[in-house]
């Protein structure tokens, strides 16, 4: 019921009906993790374990499952914050979740890479011969400037368009797997390849948990947020084991399995509109990662934690001018480095060991609240045993090791980069600790 | 008056006579609750044509941007003492809001007392 105070005064943000609100949280889940990326992993799974790729997608949803029922109790002892950092700074105290929190902005930014290829790929059915490196500078260029004037996304756009995408996928794909002869499966499969395999999967799931900080109420995080994400994540399951089972009966070669399908059903035509779906998808995805990396940065400064500059704001609207402008040039980095080197698969293999470590630590973070703040408020608690969560939340960094090490040609690549990113984000913590120690000195 | 009270009507003063906020939040119409966890204290108000209106007792229910948390960080926060930011990320204190609006709020209070 509104509040008569405020009645009559603007248009409320609150929805006036629960089951719609619930939705737009569905849609923001889902819509985080339906980056085009996702594809090329489900191309990558179709030659990492063959036709075993959809019960590695349903694996990796099994165990993003386990992890959002703990992300829901985290978030509901925290409503409203901004995620991995207040969880981990709670748990494991600041400098650990300062370390985590700049290990999330370096997988933003390396991701950002990922789905610039994915753009290219996506986009070159309709942009012809225009030179790479104007199309990446370009989507960078206008979503920093929509993000610059603090435009973000309605969500009842958001909504629609992440319906539209996933029924097209699943409408197509499903199809094609109808009309598609009966193939035999493939009889054995490696334990380290099954587990490779988990753990690229749980890379399609990645960014589901982007949905905690946005509940509108108290009561939101009480159901309405947990369930959001197990909703989405059935979604993007559904989405994805469809979508593996038609890549299948594709010939070889296909980098993204989505536009494949849509090309054997309604030939160039259809290629192009799932094109064009998966480009709107693919910005949004791009403005939600960089509004909400931005504010990390932004709050992360205003702490002392990275350089003062970074909190200039715009004089009218509020925005993080600085943040985002960097985060902005960062992803720009990292897409020209794409367009360059074309390590994309590098990147992803990277972003799925760094983001497994990251979920485990979230399934740590939980537990450990249970001991340090018992009689800490928790409108939702996970059912799930202790000793599964524990045991699921040490098994998650290996389940990444092996996504890290899947593919045999970029090991050592994806290593040098993974240790590089942990080296970084390590340094940064210890600079900031003995600058904080030089500046309360200087203070005394 | 309480305590609580005060310290949003000294928020309130400041922030109408300071004309780099009154910019900010002009063209910015919303709704806003404060609660305080322990002592039950709510309190709402309005960003609207550029100033903050009266602040009143009441409940949030609906409201567009919802503050809580317990009464002696609600004050410092609201007095410049203790940086929202570091409040918000260390779970002291809890936002309900549109990631706009959380970013715009913050910015008034950079705006107001810096860092």
């Amino acid at each position: 019921m509104p509040s008569p105070w405020c009645s009559g005064v603007t248009e409320s943000v609150a929805s006036p009906f629960r089951g719609l609100e619930f939705l737009e949280y569905v849609a923001t889940s889902a819509g985080m993790a339906l980056a085009c990326s996702a594809y090329l992993v489900i191309a990558d799974l179709q030659t990492q374990v063959g036709s075993w790729a959809p019960l590695a997608v349903i694996g990796g949803f099994l165990v993003c499952v386990v992890l959002a029922l703990s992300i829901g109790e985290l978030a509901g002892q925290f409503p409203g914050a901004p995620g991995a950092y207040t969880y981990f700074r709670t748990s494991f105290g600041p400098r650990v979740g300062l370390a985590c929190s700049f290990v999330v902005l370096c997988v933003v930014i390396l991701f950002a890479g990922a789905e610039c290829r994915a753009l290219l790929i996506t986009a070159r059915p309709l942009l012809g011969g225009i030179p790479e490196v104007l199309t990446v500078s370009f989507v960078l260029a206008a979503t920093t400037a929509a993000n610059l004037v603090g435009k973000a996304l309605p969500r009842a756009v958001q909504l629609i368009f992440t319906a539209l995408v996933i029924a097209t996928i699943v409408g197509l794909s499903g199809y094609v797997v109808a009309s598609s002869p009966v193939t035999t499966p493939q009889t054995e499969l490696p334990f380290f390849d099954a587990m490779a395999g988990v753990g690229s999967a749980i890379f399609l799931y990645m960014g589901f948990e982007w949905v905690t900080p946005l509940g509108r109420s108290m009561d939101a995080y009480r159901m309405r947020v947990p369930w959001s994400m197990l909703v989405a994540l059935v979604l993007l399951c559904g989405t994805y084991t469809v979508l593996a089972f038609a890549a299948g009966s594709q010939s070889p070669g296909s980098s993204l399995p989505h536009l494949a399908v849509a090309r054997r059903v309604w030939g160039r035509p259809g290629e192009l509109l799932m094109g064009v779906i998966s480009i709107f998808s693919l910005v949004t995805t791009f403005n939600a990662g960089l509004m909400g990396a931005s504010r990390l940065v932004y709050v992360l400064a205003r702490e002392g934690h990275l350089p003062q500059r970074l909190t200039t704001i715009s004089g009218t609207t509020g925005v993080p001018i600085a943040a985002t402008l960097a985060i902005g040039m960062l992803a720009w980095i990292c897409g020209m480095l794409e367009v360059t080197f074309r390590v994309y698969e590098t990147l992803l293999l990277v972003c799925a060991g760094l983001y497994c470590a990251v979920y485990g630590a979230f399934m740590h973070a939980c537990l450990r609240l249970r001991k340090i703040r018992p009689n800490h408020a928790r409108p939702f608690r996970t059912r799930i045993p202790e000793w599964f969560q524990r045991l699921l939340a040490w098994s998650l960094p290996l389940l990444g090791l092996g996504a890290l090490l899947s593919q045999p040609e970029r090991r050592w690549g994806a290593s040098v980069l993974f240790a590089t990113v942990i080296v970084i984000c390590w340094c940064g913590v210890s600079l900031n600790g003995r600058r904080r120690l030089l500046g309360a000195k200087a203070a005394q | 008056m309480s305590d609580l009270r005060q310290r949003l009507e000294d928020f309130r003063n400041d922030a109408n006579a300071h004309p780099r906020v009154r910019q900010l939040i002009n063209n910015w119409s919303r709704t806003a609750g404060i609660s305080a966890t322990d002592t039950g204290e709510s309190f709402l108000f309005m960003f609207e044509s550029g100033r903050i209106s009266e602040v009143v007792p009441g409940t949030p229910t609906n409201e567009q941007i919802v503050i809580r948390g317990e009464q002696h960080i609600l004050e410092r926060v609201f007095t410049g003492a203790l940086n929202p930011a570091s409040a918000h990320l260390a779970g002291d204190l809890q936002v309900l809001a549109s990631e706009v609006d959380q970013v715009k709020l913050d910015a008034i209070t950079m705006v107001l007392w810096g860092d």
